[in-house]
């Protein structure tokens, strides 16, 4: 369990995380998601202890990260695959931070197999791709057999193969009851890998909630009715508090109601129904609309 | 070899450095963090292997340069002339050894607080050479009086190198000249140990 309270971090006048409170539970994958320079990575190194709090405290059940005994037996994170020694093996390193932290030698051989490492294991870190770098950098987080996992962009430079590993690895670690913290910017993927998402801009909470009900809420998320009595049905659909669209002649587009109380309404009124279908928006849209205006790095338009 | 020491330092010094810098470098620091978030213990863990190693390298160089000498000595065409009595020499390596490990030591300091490796060299170079004879210079009598307790002559007088370089400038015993170096390592650890606990790694 990771819990944050009122955590404040600022350089200079530039506020990057601003006053976040949060519990991340165990037994599921939960999403961190904000656009670049939301704030995402900076509350992973407070987490760690690595940057210190302008306010506020980061929390590993309980106690901060530095009073932990042997933190990598209790915490695994991935921040930056790269930020270890180039001319160390993968292995070296691995075999270090386990005798720092009384984790048994045989664990680095295990989970150098878990992540495919073993062959690439005695090469020089710095001659490791990004791909074999990631997965050293997981190695290394599962090391101690932790807890609370924390991946920073988990699947960066992983091939296609790499990446459904990884969403996999998630899932099993979350289903042992681990507390696993994702963040990510490939939203297809969080939504095949969360069950919770804790979005954040500029570093502030936007929204802190299960996933399901994060595309739920989305107004894209919405109730398609084809009928041919559909300016009848739109009146009573509006009438009961729904926002109400005609795409087409014989269309409805509905939202803010659940699908069955649109279909009790048609049947009250004798209306005849052809369709009736829930349309859920992607993650990618719902997100999209949470964080449109805390974009802090967007693209210009072309030609402007 | 006092004087030689004065310049080979330079050498470990560079080699002291990189255990620190590297990390700040390579971004692997994050890492040692990561496994050992407790600030005064990495410091105190790299200290623990800089000065032995440091000592040793400043030994076994020292005795290699004796060796070279006593060869020398023994031929004919030095023979009689000087003298070398081994007991004394064996002192001499030790404290030669003592004197490298802190400066060693205040290396590593240096470089936790200053985290680059070239400005740790530069700091380092300031306060164990640019500074003191600069100081020297001015010829004021502040200058003269703190510029000898600098590591250059503290090191110098615990060595027992006052004799054929600074001729009775430096005004305290030996004891006293390890005693200065001794509070250059603790006040240069004392600012990594600072820096490292405050800064973001």
């Amino acid at each position: 369990m990771i819990t944050l309270n009122g955590l404040c971090k600022r350089y200079g006048d530039r506020t990057v995380v601003d006053d976040l409170s949060l519990e991340v539970r165990p037994g599921t994958v939960t999403g961190f998601l904000g656009p670049n320079g939301a704030g995402k990575s900076t509350t992973m190194r407070l987490i760690l202890g690595l940057d210190r709090p302008t306010a506020g405290t980061a929390l590993i059940n309980g106690v901060p990260y530095h009073r932990i005994r042997n933190p990598l037996r209790t915490v695994g994170a991935l921040l930056d695959a790269r930020a270890l020694h180039p001319g160390r093996s993968g292995h070296a390193h691995l075999v270090a931070l386990a005798r720092g932290n009384g984790i048994a030698r045989r664990r680095v051989a295990e989970v150098l197999e878990t992540v495919g490492l073993t062959d690439a294991a005695r090469k020089r870190a710095g001659a490791l791709s990004l791909g074999m770098s990631q997965r050293l950098g997981i190695a290394a987080a599962l090391l101690g057999d932790p807890e609370v996992l924390m991946f920073d962009e988990p699947v960066n430079g992983l091939d296609p193969d790499g990446v459904r590993w990884v969403r996999h690895l998630m899932r099993s670690l979350a289903d042992e009851g681990r507390t696993v913290f994702v963040s990510s910017h490939l939203m297809s993927e969080m939504q095949l890998t969360a069950d919770h998402l804790v979005v954040i801009g500029r570093g502030r909470l936007i929204m802190d909630a299960p996933l399901t009900e994060v595309i739920a809420r989305s107004s894209l998320t919405a109730v398609v009715v084809r009928t041919p009595h559909a300016g009848d049905l739109s009146v009573r659909l509006s009438a009961a508090g729904m926002r109400v669209e005609r795409p087409g002649e014989n269309e409805i587009v509905a939202t803010g109601a659940a699908i069955e109380h649109i279909g009790d309404l048609a049947y009250e009124a004798g209306i005849r129904l052809h369709e009736l279908r829930t349309r859920e928006a992607s993650l990618e849209q719902a997100y999209q609309e949470l964080t449109a205006s805390s974009v802090e790095y967007g693209a210009r338009k072309a030609g402007v | 070899m006092i004087t030689a020491t004065l310049f080979v330092q330079f050498t470990l010094v560079a080699l002291a450095m990189l255990v620190i810098t590297s990390e700040y470098a390579s971004g692997g620091i994050r890492s040692t963090l990561q496994a050992t978030p407790i600030r005064g213990r990495v410091i105190a863990a790299k200290a623990l292997v800089v000065a032995p190693v440091m000592f040793a390298a400043g030994v076994l160089s020292g005795g290699v340069a004796a060796a070279v000498v006593y060869a020398a000595l023994s031929t004919d065409l030095f023979g009689g002339y000087v003298t070398l009595p081994p007991a004394e020499v064996a002192v001499d390596l030790l404290r030669v050894g003592v004197f490298l490990a802190l400066v060693s030591v205040t290396t590593l300091g240096v470089g936790t607080a200053v985290r680059s490796a070239a400005g740790t060299l530069t700091v380092v170079f300031m306060v164990l050479m640019g500074l003191p004879l600069m100081l020297l210079m001015t010829g004021s009598q502040v200058g003269v009086e703190v510029s000898l307790r600098m590591p250059l002559f503290a090191g110098l007088a615990f060595m027992g190198g006052t004799d054929d370089l600074t001729a009775g400038l430096i005004p305290y015993s030996a004891g006293e000249g390890l005693a200065w170096l001794l509070a250059w390592t603790a006040a240069a650890v004392a600012a990594g140990y600072a820096v490292l606990r405050r800064r973001d790694a």
